[in-house]
């Protein structure tokens, strides 16, 4: 089933030769943005201190340039996992598909997966680029440490996206919403600056979301060398968010699925 | 008598209500008017193995609902249903390994894929393991012949071989049972036929158990066992061809080609019933009228009488077998179309 989503998604997205420049160009773009957007207008000496003071270690630039990759890993995974009902609906194919008897969390998880893959390996190339132009230097002390709380969060944000599956076709504005969810879950989780810096009622909002988490990790094993031990209380909250989220989206999955068998609106929207 | 092969497909009192609701967005979150559309009403079905079984009726009838209640895409409101003896709610899982559904429709295909990569998607989402897979969609795409375009992408199909593209996909896991949902819709009368002989194929050669929903009544009486008329969401009938037609449409059936003003005389004429016009080639209408038995010996006169009458110009006149049409007219007293089916002429 992985395979399937992959090969269709593959060649439906690359069907079009603009879009590698969409893909490669894109996340640089964006983390230059990111970059300039303060190195422009301070100079380095007066953004470390502030950054300090929030209470953050490491480099400035890793940091916004963590943020942005992470992002982008979100929003691959809510637009594949999280739009993939209303997208075969828009296509037309959604019918055929609840025809099938595969499991609809299976295959809503190889949408995810493909969103995974596809955003990564962007992300990845956006982030050689990034460190490599911004001279950003990663400490790491501990590899195990590293792997584990990127797992981690990928693992939470795929639930996530199993959860806005089901979210986004129940409320029936699966398009507005994804679109409305991410520009403020991207500022929310910190993805540019420090949540410390943000008002106390936001931070509570800010420390209900997984990514959040998974930013706070995956910087500090990259760039401030965490070990495993001291990102217990990063890693804690990305497992039980999984399992909520994975929960509650499977749930969402099968009252959307009953739902739409009654009212007739497998087809429309 | 009870049958000695068990029904692949049972339905008892089959009910799909929808609402309907009239408005959209904020005005549907203030105060929602809703309108209730019986769409399938308390249908009794059997349908044998092996068979191939015509559900015919018009515009909004309810086909399409029924298929896909059948399918599992839908919930009935009401009664219950049975395919290879699996509950259509309870069993839903296990009646999606055992039908084959083909809904048709343009847009239901990834259309930046080729035929054989849409075929392999499905498969995967059927659970079937991927070198007997590929073995079955070379099979498929003979079957259906599509093996010299399997490889184009479905966007540059016809609609012909969009539509013979579904059945393979209905076929894929080789499923005992096919709905097949108006599958010659919108094709040439070449296609439709072939499309009709392939699907005829499948239950004569391959055993399968087929029904096909249209609206042709050319293709249920030439191609079903069994005919079921569905109007309104009811059921209004259901045999062979030949005993609906017995049954339902006594008289005879004349065709009545003329010019001029001939249509009240035809009317008036004791007994005989209009059933419809057409207008005719040669540049006048052709009067489809029906007659009592009892008139048999006397009708034809009468016909060519009242035209001449009426100062119109006879210009033929011909005795037609009785059509699942003349039995539609019959019990609903409707038409099943404004013209007739477009390709019954082929
Ligand atoms: N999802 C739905 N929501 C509301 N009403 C519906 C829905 N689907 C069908 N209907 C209504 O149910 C009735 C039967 O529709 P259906 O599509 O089953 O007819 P049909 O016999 O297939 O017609 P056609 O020959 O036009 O395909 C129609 O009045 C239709 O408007
Ligand atoms: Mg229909």
């Amino acid at each position: 089933m992985v395979r399937a989503g992959w090969m269709k998604n593959w060649r439906l997205s690359t069907t079009y030769p603009s879009w590698v420049l969409n893909r490669l160009l894109g996340p640089v773009v964006a983390v230059a943005l990111a970059v300039y957007s303060y190195t422009g207008l301070v100079d380095s000496a007066t953004i470390e201190q502030a950054f300090q003071r929030a209470g953050e270690t490491g480099s400035f630039t890793g940091f916004l340039i963590l943020g942005q990759t992470i992002f982008a890993f979100f929003t691959g995974i809510n637009w594949r996992g999280g739009m993939a009902v209303q997208r075969e609906r828009w296509a037309g194919t959604l019918e055929m598909i609840l025809l099938a008897p595969a499991s609809r969390v299976a295959w809503i998880l190889s949408e995810s997966l493909f969103g995974l893959v596809d955003s990564g390996w962007t992300v990845f190339l956006s982030m050689l680029v990034a460190a490599m132009l911004f001279g950003v230097s990663f400490h790491v002390a501990d590899p195990l440490a590293v792997a584990m709380v990127i797992v981690l969060t990928l693992a939470a944000m795929v639930a996530l996206g199993l959860f806005f599956a089901g979210f986004y076709v129940l409320t029936r504005a699966a398009g507005p919403l994804s679109q409305a969810v991410s520009a403020p879950l991207g500022f929310l989780s910190g993805t540019q600056f420090p949540v410390a810096a943000l008002p106390s009622a936001a931070q509570a909002v800010s420390y209900a979301l997984p990514v959040t988490y998974g930013l706070l990790g995956v910087r500090r094993a990259l760039l401030s060398g965490a070990t495993v031990q001291q990102l217990v209380p990063d890693m804690v909250p990305l497992v039980l968010m999984t399992v909520v989220f994975t929960v509650l989206g499977v749930w969402l999955i099968g009252r959307m699925e009953a739902r739409a068998k009654r009212t007739g609106s497998i087809h429309a929207y | 008598m009870p049958s000695p092969l068990p029904a692949a497909i049972e339905v008892r009192g089959l009910t799909k209500v929808f609402d309907r609701k009239r408005e959209r967005g904020w005005k549907a979150l203030r105060r929602a008017p809703k309108e209730r559309i019986t769409a399938v009403d308390h249908v009794d079905l059997a349908v044998e193995e092996g068979e191939l079984f015509g559900l015919l009726g018009p515009n909004a009838a309810g086909k399409t609902t029924l298929v896909k209640v059948l399918a599992t895409l839908l919930l009935p409101t009401e009664g219950t249903g049975t395919i290879a003896g699996l509950d259509i709610v309870k069993d839903a899982d296990a009646v999606r390994q055992k039908v084959g559904v083909v809904l048709g429709g343009d847009r239901a295909l990834y259309w930046r894929l080729t035929a054989r990569e849409n075929l392999w998607y499905f498969s995967q989402l059927y659970n079937m393991p991927d070198a007997p897979a590929r073995k079955r969609i070379d099979e498929l795409l003979g079957v259906v012949g599509l093996t010299d375009r399997a490889d184009e992408r479905v966007e540059n199909y016809s609609k012909g071989m969009k539509q013979r593209l579904h059945i393979a996909r209905g076929l894929l896991h080789d499923p005992s049972i096919l709905l097949l949902d108006e599958p010659t819709i919108g094709l040439d009368p070449h296609a439709a036929r072939s499309l009709r002989a392939l699907v005829r194929d499948l239950v004569d050669q391959h055993g399968r158990t087929v029904v096909l929903t249209t609206h042709y009544m050319y293709e249920a009486d030439q191609l079903s066992d069994r005919v079921a008329i569905i109007n309104k969401g009811r059921i209004v009938a259901c045999d062979t061809p030949a005993a609906l037609k017995l049954r339902h449409a006594q008289g005879l059936v004349y065709l009545v080609e003329a010019r001029g003003p001939v249509e009240d005389a035809l009317r008036k004429l004791p007994g005989v019933q209009l059933l419809g016009a057409v207008p005719s080639e040669a540049g006048g209408m052709t009067y489809r009228l029906r007659a009592p038995d009892a008139a048999q010996d006397r009708i034809a006169g009468e016909l060519a009488e009242a035209v001449q009458q009426s100062k119109g110009t006879l210009l033929g006149l011909r005795r037609e077998e009785a059509t699942l049409e003349d039995v539609f007219v019959e019990l609903t007293g409707s038409g099943l179309r404004e013209e007739r089916g477009g390709d019954e002429d082929e």
